[in-house]
């Protein structure tokens, strides 16, 4: 049998796999570029960012340094804040009382002198009992009529009049007693 | 069928096997190489960026230590160990009551301990004082701090008829021996001042009781014992 060889289509083959490389190295020549352009650039960051870097360490340690000279200050200052915060809790704590006497004292529905505040007692929830004593009976009864005066309850959270006392022994005595809870002020230095 | 490479091909793989191995090891620094890269150079960012950070830290902490007059601090310091000592001493509770009861006249008649109730960092004392409406409300003025030591109250039983008056006094002790590293070092204005005015106050205090003291002292025998009235 006689073989025949078709030179024509080979050829063919030949130029479009010519054609293929050609662009395959044109590819890697672009790809090349790209790729040490791309090095360059990070080895030039990364460069610029070490040293940035290195220099930010430098500084930290300066001012570290630095601050170790002033540990002392340093100890002080956070001792004081702990103490002044616990100096604070405590105040916050106390009854602090003398504003809401006063407070009382003024707006107290009392009409005459002859009646005031006999006793008092006050905790550091605001519970207020406190007794007013009269010398006569009608002080007794103007101010009883008085408690209920708008400017006097609007001190109090809460008000009860516990008792009335009427006795008339050698010295005429005439008590309310009162319990209540005063509002809280705003904050007032004693 | 076995697909053979033709002689052509191999040819042209032959003539171009350094553009082929070239390709491959950009390829290979595109995949592997620049991507580790990219990830060393945003972590280096994020380490300036926690070093930046630190930085202003540690300038705006020199600059609140550089403020602070390391005078005045040791003596605010000071101040807030006598009003909060480390430890308990009973001869400053004393004193101090005795300095508050001379500056107001409000007399103090007896003292109890529950000592049941007292704690590590606070002692109870119930006390009975005698003195006018005016000298009470002197001490309610002075009580809390103007005696040296701070005291808070948690309740008051007061009869300006008889002039009687019972109180529930609290003194504090605190001994702070770790210091918890705090990340803001900023001094409250407002607290220093007060406690700069507290200093003042108990200051002049101390100052009227000693030249009071002085005067008393001609006419009053000093007490060896602080728990004798």
């Amino acid at each position: 049998m006689k073989k025949y060889i078709n030179l024509l289509s080979k050829k063919k083959d030949y130029q479009k796999k010519e054609k293929f490389f050609n662009l395959f190295r044109k590819i890697t020549t672009l790809l090349g570029i790209v790729t040490i352009f791309i090095l360059l650039s990070l080895f030039v960051v990364y460069q610029k960012i070490k040293s940035q870097h290195q220099s930010l360490l430098s500084k930290k340690e300066d001012y570290l340094n630095q601050l170790i000279l002033k540990k002392d200050v340093e100890k002080q200052i956070i001792y004081f804040n702990e103490k002044s915060s616990l100096f604070n809790n405590i105040l916050k704590k106390d009854v602090n009382f003398l504003p809401y006497y006063r407070i009382l004292k003024t707006y107290l529905p009392v009409s005459t002198e002859s009646a005031d505040i006999s006793s008092i007692k006050y905790d550091n929830q605001k519970i207020v009992e406190f007794a007013l004593s009269f010398s006569n009976y009608e002080d007794l009864y103007n101010s009883l009529s008085n408690l209920e005066n708008e400017e006097f309850l609007n001190i109090f959270d809460d008000l009860t009049l516990q008792s009335i006392n009427l006795s008339e022994t050698k010295i005429k005595n005439y008590q309310l007693s009162l319990k209540g809870k005063f509002k809280t002020l705003p904050i007032m230095e004693p | 069928m076995k697909k053979t490479i033709d002689i052509y091909t191999l040819r042209l793989a032959k003539e171009n096997i350094l553009f082929i191995v070239v390709f491959v090891l950009f390829l290979a620094i595109i995949i592997f190489f620049i991507p580790l890269q990219l990830k060393n150079y945003y972590d280096y960012q994020e380490k300036i960026k926690l070093l930046e950070q630190d930085i202003n830290q540690l300038i705006k902490k020199q600059s609140i230590i550089s403020s602070i007059d390391p005078k005045e601090s040791s003596y605010l310091v000071q101040t807030l160990n006598s009003l909060i000592p480390g430890n308990e001493d009973y001869f400053s509770i004393f004193s101090t009551l005795e300095s508050i009861s001379a500056k107001t006249g409000f007399r103090i008649v007896s003292y109890s301990i529950k000592l049941y109730e007292k704690s590590k960092d606070k002692i109870i004392i119930k006390v009975e004082g005698e003195g006018t409406p005016d000298s009470f409300l002197k001490f309610l003025e002075s009580y809390q701090y103007k005696g040296g030591r701070l005291i808070t109250m948690d309740e008051i039983t007061f009869s300006p008829g008889n002039f009687k008056t019972s109180l529930s006094l609290n003194f504090y002790t605190k001994d702070i021996k770790d210091l918890q590293q705090l990340s803001n070092l900023m001094v409250d204005k407002k607290t220093r001042e007060k406690i700069k005015e507290i200093s003042q106050e108990i200051e002049s205090v101390s100052n009227i009781s000693t030249a009071e003291g002085e005067f008393r002292e001609i006419e009053y025998p000093t007490k060896q014992n602080p728990f004798t009235l």
